[in-house]
């Protein structure tokens, strides 16, 4: 996978510059066509993502209250296009993200939530999985001591039933929760980071449990909650991501998220959250899904971007907005080693 | 000290801050900024207890704080100590605790103030405390306290005395020791423990023999902290029963010595033999010291023992994990065939924790025992064991005994365990041992044999068991049609109860309802073209589960199931019906049941009704289930029996 990550990236950078160079029309990208719409509000929202004053100074992006989880998404949004961390247009911008993250980590015994976030976990999963993505694109020779003892932590706070909840200790567990650690797992794994098979099997397990039965969506948690979109999108795809695209659950979890009325799929709740984990949902289930899926959400997301700045409103803000935006409309790209297959 | 004065500062620039969070603050500032050490957490709540009415309280707080070495509490003790209004007995404790924290070579004013004192209290105290001075420098006090006029005082000198002295103290304590009443023998022990020659220790033997208070004895022992103590605590604890509490207060002074020592006691403890020695040792190495090496003794000293307690004892502490049970597999394997079930029952427990134990060929014969207990425990172990050690393919064969015990346990056993250890090779052969019991009429059995071949049945074979059950299994559905909170389209006639037609599609609408939720006024409804398909019961059960079958989401719906099936002649038979939340039946074209289940939100609704008579016709026959749901679970199930209530295979 290292190999690939590389491979991509080399064929990213001498892309990108003939993208820059030429301009065609339209680029097909994979299985699905880059308009130069959607390829306009990508490069226009990392514009905004890197102008001056939006990122902090200690590298980080976002209010005070989720940091980390919007600086990793931010720096994931870069790593999408193909940037790199350290060189190029966006490098230093990556670069002080890369750190900024090492040092909460360094500074919390390899924890990375924000402190006094109550929900860190979150945090700290996405942080685990921008860093993986990170991992081997980077020179910052830290990344992978952090990695090691992120992903201890995370290890070490799956609960019995097999899942993960808001604090880094094993008591409850959620479909959320869960979802973001198997990403974040699976990622940390593909980086080269051990990560115990029982560990995924038994998280796997717990996700499965949270499936309701009558519609075949995803409930909050094994006892209870009711099955929605954005849910059943993120059960989706970590059970992709734990090797189980074929099962039943999995594929009738797929055929209720493309039986989701178009109406309601453009206001759905928790709207970014949702088309993140559904765009790669059905860009894993397949080409059929993906080709018919990605014009859908790549046509809503780009009617959302505000034109006069390239940003997009998120429900924790304009970084989170944007960065979700452009990971969503860039799972064509394939630059990042979760967005393969 | 400044801390005082940290602490009012603190309390006058933050008054509105709670107190916990003022004494953190003050932690942080004494102790993180000025690097020095941390304090043990319970610390300034003693600090504060100390000034407590309570003299329990007080005594406590003296205790933690000594134990701990607190420096910042030798002012307020030293308080205490020179408090004349304050009770003798706490006084005494404070200049204990006082030494104890001090730690040096000085003598307080205050000790020889007490230890010329009228009062035998203090002069007590003075005792106990010059032994806790580093060196010498306290021997002249005691020396004076030992001949004192009273003999608490007299002996508690001793001990300090001999603390402080070691072998030295031998010529004195050889004087005072000679005979001693009951009272004094803890004291007298604690001194001659800690002088530790060989005539002190045979004289520490000799009365221990005559002690009656064991509670004060092993205190005493445990008070010198010598390591010389460790055989005569070895010898108390053979002597004392299991049961008693005194054996764990035992363990508890064992504990706290040194391995090297420890060992070598036991070492030589279990080499002599006697059962009740190794049973001792037995159980000390189970409680806290697990040594591999003491475990090879235990073997060796079992060839002369007959005792099955002392052998029950020996497999417990070989069987933990931390005593290497691979090393002694042969032994438990042996064991296998003991007399005594507990031994045997022993063994499968010992042998579960060896990682190179293939329990499924350790425990064929075993498995089927003829103590019931002893079948348990190896199906258990068995329960535990790797999947990939199971004799995939001969599984039934293996467990034939056990899955057709006439012992309800034991069956049921075999069957959790034949379901969890079993895969798709096990089918056939599960279900021609055990089909009889799916058209059996026991419930309980049928049921348990029927999870069991479920949990191992291919994909098809989850159906053949809930036919041989009765359950109608093979089915076309059709669905779904919009239905509302009031079963408004399951009371109505749709245009599939008119005629049905398995290559007909029809239109239909349903709208994206979750949560229960009643649509919302103004949602579009949604348009589809739906057919029939095939469906097989997909429960052991018999249970339709209507929502894999069928288009997402479910709720608000309703659908068909249609059962088409030939039949020999005609016959009066019975039909069960249930499900979740409401359905009408027909049989043949004949209206035959229909129920609803009241609504409850997020929790299932079953209707059901049970034995109706029907009448089957020789050829084919045709059951329709139109079947409703709002919103949770939704399924239907259909069984047939006869007059005796045993099920009816449909074909």
């Amino acid at each position: 996978m290292k190999l690939i990550t590389i491979t991509f990236t080399v064929i990213s950078v001498l892309t990108l510059g003939k993208v820059n160079a030429q301009d065609p029309p339209s680029q097909s990208v994979g299985v699905a066509r880059l308009t130069p719409e959607v390829r306009t509000a990508i490069t226009k929202g990392l514009e905004y993502l890197s102008k001056e004053g939006s990122q902090r100074a200690d590298g980080s992006w976002g209010g005070d209250q989720n940091r980390v989880a919007e600086t990793s998404l931010t720096l994931m949004a870069f790593m999408l296009q193909g940037h790199v961390p350290g060189r190029g247009q966006y490098g230093r911008n990556m670069e002080n993200a890369i750190s900024f993250l090492l040092n909460v980590g360094q500074n919390q015994r390899g924890y990375l939530g924000t402190p006094r976030n109550h929900a860190g976990m979150y945090e700290h999963g996405l942080a685990v999985l921008a860093l993986s993505e990170a991992w081997g694109q980077s020179k910052n020779p830290r990344i992978k001591s952090a990695l090691t003892r992120a992903v201890d932590i995370t290890l070490r706070a799956q609960n019995r039933e097999g899942g993960w909840r808001y604090s880094p200790e094993p008591r409850d567990a959620d479909l959320s929760m869960t979802v973001m650690q198997i990403v974040a797992l699976n990622s940390a794994s593909e980086a080269g980071i051990a990560v115990p098979q029982t560990t995924i099997d038994k998280a796997a397990e717990y996700v499965l449990s949270c499936q309701d039965q009558g519609s075949g969506g995803f409930k909050y948690t094994a006892g209870g909650g009711e099955p929605n979109f954005a849910r059943t999108a993120a059960g989706v795809m970590s059970l992709i991501m734990c090797g189980k695209r074929d099962i039943k659950a999995t594929q009738r979890g797929i055929a209720f998220l493309k039986a989701f009325p178009e109406s309601k799929f453009k206001s759905t709740n928790h709207f970014h959250y949702a088309h993140y984990y559904a765009v790669q949902s059905m860009y894993q289930s397949g080409d059929a899904d993906f080709r018919a899926w990605y014009p859908k959400i790549s046509g809503e997301i780009v009617s959302k971007q505000n034109k006069n700045d390239g940003s997009w409103s998120g429900s924790y803000g304009q970084a989170y907005g944007t960065s979700l935006s452009i990971l969503i409309l860039g799972v064509p790209y394939r630059y990042l080693p979760i967005y393969q297959r | 000290m400044n801390h005082p004065c940290t602490f009012k500062i603190l309390q006058k620039i933050s008054p509105t801050l709670p107190q916990a969070a003022t004494i953190l603050s003050l932690i942080f500032f004494q102790f993180s900024a000025l690097g020095a050490p941390v304090r043990s957490s319970g610390t300034i709540g003693y600090l504060q207890q100390l000034n407590e009415e309570d003299w329990i309280l007080k005594a406590e707080a003296l205790h933690y704080l000594s134990e701990n070495k607190v420096q910042e509490a030798l002012e307020s003790i030293l308080k205490i100590i020179k408090d004349e209004k304050e009770r003798s007995w706490i006084r005494s404790k404070a200049l204990v605790a006082y030494c104890k924290i001090q730690n040096n070579q000085n003598v307080p004013q205050i000790l020889s103030t007490f230890a010329s004192s009228p009062d035998q209290v203090l002069r007590e105290g003075a005792a106990e405390s010059a032994g806790l001075i580093k060196g010498n420098a306290g021997a002249e006090i005691l020396m004076k306290l030992t001949s004192d006029k009273i003999k608490p005082v007299q002996f508690r000198a001793l001990a300090s005395y001999s603390r402080i002295m070691g072998e030295k103290a031998w010529p004195l304590a050889q004087k005072m020791t000679e005979s001693v009443t009951e009272e004094f023998i803890p004291l007298a022990i604690e001194s001659l423990a800690l002088i530790g020659n060989k005539d002190a220790l045979e004289r520490l033997d000799k009365l221990t023999e005559s002690a009656t208070n064991v509670r004060a004895l092993i205190e005493s022992l445990n008070r010198s902290r010598s390591p010389k103590t460790v055989p005569v605590l070895l010898d108390l604890l053979e002597k004392t029963s299991a049961d008693e509490a005194n054996f764990a207060y035992i363990i508890s002074a064992l504990s706290r010595n040194d391995n090297e020592v420890l060992s070598s006691s036991l070492r030589n403890l279990i080499r002599t033999g006697r059962d009740s020695a190794i049973f001792a040792a037995s159980r000390v190495i189970t409680i806290f010291f697990q040594d591999p090496d003491l475990g090879k003794e235990l073997l060796s000293a079992l060839t002369t023992s007959s005792e099955p307690e002392t052998l029950e004892a020996v497999m417990i502490a070989l069987g933990s994990k931390e005593m290497d049970p691979d090393s002694n597999k042969e032994f438990f394997i042996t064991h296998l065939k003991h007399e005594m079930p507990e031994i045997k029952i022993l063994s499968i427990r010992c042998l579960s924790h060896c990682s190179e134990a293939n329990l499924y060929n350790l425990l064929k014969e075993t498995i089927k025992d003829d103590a019931g207990s002893v079948s348990i425990a190896a199906i258990n172990a068995l329960m535990e064991a790797p999947l990939e050690d199971a004799p995939t393919g001969a599984l039934v064969s293996y467990l034939e005994d056990v899955l057709v015990s006439t012992d309800n346990v034991i069956r049921k056993a075999a069957f959790e365990l034949l379901g969890h250890a079993g895969n798709a090779d096990d089918f056939e052969p599960a279900l021609a041992m055990l089909g009889e019991a799916l058209s059996g009429t026991d419930t309980v059995r049928r049921e348990a044999v029927a999870e069991a071949l479920g949990s191992i049945a291919p994909e098809n074979g989850i159906a053949n068991v809930a036919r041989r059950q009765g359950y109608v299994s093979n089915w076309m559905v059709l669905g779904t049609f919009l239905n509302d909170k009031e079963h408004k389209a399951f009371a109505n006639e749709l245009e599939p109860e008119k005629n049905i037609d398995f290559e007909k599609t029809y239109p239909s609408t349903y709208v994206w309802a979750l949560q229960g939720n009643q649509r919302r006024d103004g949602e579009k409804p949604i348009e589809r073209e739906i057919g029939w398909s095939e469906a097989l019961v997909n429960k052991t059960n018999g249970m339709l589960m209507m929502g894999p079958l069928l288009p997402p989401p479910g709720t608000f719906s309703i659908a068909y199931a249609v059962s088409d099936f030939n039949w020999e002649k005609d016959q009066e038979l019975f039909l069960s019906l249930d499900g979740d939340d409401a359905f009408k039946v027909w049989l043949n074209g004949e209206k035959i049941s229909e129920q609803v289940a009241p609504y409850l939100h997020r929790q299932s609704c079953v209707a059901s009704q049970g034995n109706i008579k029907i009448k089957l016709k020789k050829g084919k026959n045709r059951i329709l289930v139109k079947s409703a749901n709002i919103e949770h679970e939704w399924w239907v199930r259909a069984r047939i029996t006869d007059a005796e209530n045993k099920p009816v295979e449909l074909f």
